[in-house]
């Protein structure tokens, strides 16, 4: 499944939507502001992350690479969306 | 960690086919009676066929399952460390042990009430079946063992990332000692090896947990923590772990045979000392390749996300598949060319339809609860237009050692 985000959204709201309707099922939005930690707030586990990582390359396009699946770059939301944004500069 | 959805992945789809596997066998032996074998049971007059060998074969092959979800938890336990163990708080503990445990005791109750309330797949259970409630949570208990031994890996995290960290050599050597005598022990009394002193340590410790397992944790945890200079040299040594990993399950394929003729059918196929080195090299040979599978990859990616969500569900809905065939179609039972693939389908397919209608079902908040953080068939995120500035994005297919 391919999945693309609207134009008009940033990276943050993005990755936090994402997270709202696929990991944390929160209906009243996600508790967490951009820099809180996903895992000492339990956001993920071990197939979350990997959720997480499909998502960021379906979404935006990017090839993670095994040794970028760090917490420095995918911790928190203001942490993967930079990590988006430096990858989508590095992209030819 | 996509190499990680990979194999968890591939863990999944082995438990799955373990579990058909089982049904097949329990069909052959004990249904006869469906399908116009009218001897006693266990009927064993199959034992020797190509059916045994091959449902003999897919059985000690796919005890790679547990083990390697093991391996992927150990994993990410060592991400969660961000580099230090001192992180592994224990509100962060707390909080992946509840993820883990709270959707295992409520597939414990479905499935202990769905087996209390008769039906025609299940007709000799209702009020009845309360006697035996002690038996069928012992059996409920059986069918999702991963679960208490990853959740006690868990609970000793703190110290097994501290070991594996600091004495990661020691930490592989001792476990794998453990594990190769728990497993083995069978192997010791069949071969005439007595010593009251090894009895009684064996004896000591509990049969499964957690001992049984906790070397397959440890590798996890130290591939993660030195994966810089371990993965090279994985990487070098694939091929010889991949022939090696193909020899020693073949071994234990020809003890699980020799076992079973030597208790006439009645071998329990129990974990073995070639069993625990298959399985041991089988890991390291998976985490040792870069997975290029093109579409397949890409499911078994996404079977790996679901993983947890399919192995609580999958073992209720084979059951039942199977109680289905043996009543409205039983000449299908003797025939597992067909029952395998159709418990197959079934015990895949069964789990990801309940996650999705969950998903789309006033029980969505409950999500998390029934199935773990992250098994639902995901949502598109928004409308269909491409990313500002990007060519519509092309998922990579492609999973990466």
């Amino acid at each position: 499944m391919t999945i693309k985000v609207s134009s008009g959204i940033s990276v943050e709201d993005a990755i936090r939507r994402f997270i709202e309707e696929n990991l944390s099922f929160a209906d009243n939005g996600l508790p967490l502001s951009d820099d809180d930690s996903f895992i000492d707030n339990s956001i993920v586990d071990s197939t979350g992350i990997l959720e997480l990582e499909l998502f960021v390359e379906e979404a935006f396009g990017i090839q993670v690479r095994d040794d970028e699946v760090l917490p420095e770059n995918f911790d928190s939301i203001s942490r993967l969306a930079s990590y988006v944004r430096r990858k989508q500069q590095a992209a030819p | 960690m996509r190499t990680l959805g990979t194999l968890r992945g591939i863990a999944i789809l082995t438990v799955v086919i373990s579990h058909a596997a089982a049904f097949g066998m329990i069909a052959l032996a004990w249904w006869g009676d469906r399908f116009g074998k009218f001897g006693p049971p266990p009927d064993l007059s199959w034992v020797g066929t190509p059916t045994y060998y091959t449902l003999i074969g897919v059985t000690q092959l796919t005890q790679i399952s547990v083990p390697v979800f093991l391996f992927a938890a150990g994993f990410y336990v060592a991400y969660v460390t961000r580099g230090n163990p001192k992180n592994l708080s224990w509100s962060v503990i707390r909080g992946q042990f509840q993820g883990l445990i709270l959707p295992f005791v409520v597939w414990m109750v479905i499935s202990v009430v769905l087996y209390l309330v008769p039906t025609v797949v299940n007709p000799t259970s209702g009020p009845a079946a309360l006697a035996g409630l002690v038996g069928l949570v012992q059996a409920r208990w059986a069918d999702y063992y991963f679960v208490p031994a990853l959740g006690i890996m868990l609970l000793l995290s703190p110290v097994l990332a501290r070991a594996a960290f600091r004495y990661p050599g020691r930490l592989l050597a001792l476990s794998a000692i453990l594990g190769a005598m728990i497993w083995g022990r069978d192997d010791l009394r069949y071969l005439g090896v007595t010593s009251p002193v090894l009895s009684g340590l064996l004896n000591f410790l509990p049969w499964s947990f957690p001992w049984r397992w906790i070397f397959f944790f440890a590798l996890g945890l130290v591939l993660a923590r030195y994966q810089e200079p371990l993965r090279p040299r994985l990487a070098r040594w694939k091929w010889p772990l991949a022939v090696g990993a193909l020899g020693l399950g073949l071994l234990s394929i020809v003890e699980a045979d020799l076992l079973n003729r030597l208790n006439h059918g009645y071998a329990n196929f129990t974990p073995s000392f070639p069993s625990f080195l298959y399985v041991a090299v089988a890991t390291l040979a998976l985490a040792s390749w870069e997975w290029r599978l093109g579409r397949f990859g890409h499911l078994l990616d996404r079977l790996g996300i679901q993983s947890y969500g399919i192995y609580l569900v999958q073992a209720l809905v084979i059951g039942y598949a199977a109680g289905i065939v043996y009543h409205l179609a039983p000449s299908v039972l003797q025939r597992q060319v067909l029952l395998q693939p159709l418990l197959l389908v079934a015990g895949l397919g069964g789990p990801m339809l309940v996650m999705w209608a969950t998903a789309r079902s006033p029980l969505r908040r409950y999500q998390r609860l029934l199935f773990g953080s992250s098994s639902s068939p995901r949502k598109r995120t928004s409308s269909p237009v491409a990313w500002p500035g990007r060519t519509s994005p092309t998922p990579s297919l492609k999973g990466k050692a």
